[in-house]
Formats: C-alpha cells, structure tokens, sequence
C-alpha cells in the first residue's frame, strides 16, 4: 500500500514498479481478449495507463486486480466500437499451447472470454468475477454456462490441432 | 461438469505459457502549464472596462417611449387645468390611449 501512496504521489520508479507487477498479468488478459500479441500489448498499455490516471481514485474497495480487469473489459468494449486497425500478422512461432488456448477462446463474445479467462486462467470465484464486470453472480454462472457449452463442443471435436481462422 | 472444468482450465493454461513482452514505461501526460499571454490580460482589461461602462452609463430612454411620456406629461398638466366636465373626459380618453401606446412601445 506504501507503494499505491508513492504510485499516486507520482513517483516515477513507484509507477514503473506497478506496472511491472501487473505488465504479465494484464498483458496475458488482454491477449486472451484479442487474440492478437500486438493488440495485446497496445490495449494493455492503455489499461495500465487508465489504471495509473485513475490511481488516486481507487478507495480499495476490490482488489487491485479486480479494479485493472475491469478497466481492461471497458478498454477492449470501446477498442472494438472504433474502426479496426490494419490487420497486423500472428508472430510465427507460436507455441502451440498457446495457440490452442487462443485459438478456444477466439469464437466467444467479449463477456464470456474475460469470464473465462478469469475463471479457468486467473482462478478467479464467481462473486470476484461478478465484481470486476459489474455483473450478478447469476450472470457469471450463465456465461460459464454458455463457455462451457462452447468450448465441449471444440475440445470434444478433438481435432488434430484446434486453428483458429482469425490466427491464419 | 468438473471434468470438462478441467479440460479446459489445461487447455487455456497455454496462456500462462505466452511469452510477455518487456513492461513498458508509462508517462501518464502531464498537463502543460498554464501561461497568461498578454493577449488573456488584454481580454480581461476590456472585460472590465465593458462592465463599468455598463454599470455607471446612465442609460437612454427609447426614442418613441420618451416622446409619448413627455406628450403625456404635457397632457394631464392641460387636464388639470380644465374646468369643463366634458372636454375633460374627452382628453381623458386621449390620456389612456397615450398611456396604452406607452406601455405597448417598452414592450
């Protein structure tokens, strides 16, 4: 917490410990979100930037992470009412864990992805999923309903290697 | 249920494997100092003058407004000089209508 202070007094070796704390963290969800590494980094710039200009507004209420990936959601949301940006190519070399793991994610609208993610990646509970979107635990539940339905139906299809056609 | 849990929290755990890109150095942007050009000082100067000028000019009557009190002045002096009953009345019939075309012109 001595940290968050020094982070919102504006000190800049503070700020760039924070968002080296949570860089991974907000880094991998904003890939599960779009899928893309050069998005990712673009859109968890932008998360990390709204978490450091909304610092001083944090009372602490939810948990810091809870906080970030609620901005994170609102910054994909409003990323993709914009015109999309020139298609940028998937690195080669993927490993191809990651790979299946994007490529399960990729058909889920933008709610059940970061439901998803939140709960199967980041191990998050319900009531802390439904916190950090704003949302009712019933309607986590229904969304990782509708996950799962998805995702039985890709995994259970056991294909030789799941590929997503946006990643081609 | 708990199985297909399982399977797919082993399958999205590819995402803990993806290699993350070296933090970034944000700077969130500093907002720029304000200065007071002496255009601003200028501004404000004329601001003040307009506002005084507006406080301590007296201001002008209206043009038609002014004629009509004045001929209605003169007219209830005449009035009160006149004894007959009926020519009175007359003139204060003509009073009336001055003072409805009075009230219709500071409308």
């Amino acid at each position: 917490m001595d940290d968050l202070d020094a982070v919102r007094r504006g000190d800049p070796e503070a700020r760039d410990r924070w968002v080296a704390a949570w860089w991974p963290r907000v880094y991998r969800m904003a890939l599960a979100m779009t899928g893309r590494e050069a998005d990712a980094e673009d859109l968890a710039q932008e998360t990390l930037m709204a978490g450091l200009q909304a610092l001083s507004r944090f009372r602490g209420e939810s948990s810091e992470s809870t906080w970030l990936y609620a901005i994170l959601l609102r910054k994909h949301l409003s990323q993709r009412r914009r015109p999309p940006p020139p298609l940028r190519p998937a690195p080669i070399g993927r490993e191809p864990e990651v790979e299946e793991a994007l490529a399960l994610l990729a058909d889920l609208p933008p709610a059940q992805k970061i439901t998803a993610t939140l709960f199967y990646v980041e191990g998050l509970s319900i009531q802390e999923i439904a916190r950090a979107l704003g949302v009712m635990g019933p309607t986590v539940k229904w969304r990782l309903f509708r996950v799962r339905q998805t995702l039985k139906r890709k995994l259970g299809s056991d294909a030789p290697r799941i590929m997503c056609k946006e990643l081609l | 249920m708990n199985d297909l849990d399982e399977r797919i929290r082993g399958a999205l755990s590819g995402l803990r494997r993806a290699p993350v890109p070296d933090p970034p150095r944000l700077r969130p942007a500093t907002p720029e100092r304000r200065s007071f050009p002496p255009a601003l000082f200028a501004a404000a100067a004329m601001l003040i003058v307009l506002a005084a000028s507006l406080t301590f000019m007296p201001l002008r009557e209206r043009g038609p407004a002014a004629v009509v009190s004045h001929r209605i002045e003169a007219l209830e002096t005449r009035i009160a000089r006149i004894e007959d009953e009926e020519l009175r009345a007359l003139m204060g019939r003509e009073l009336a209508l001055l003072r409805r075309e009075l009230e219709l012109s500071l409308r």
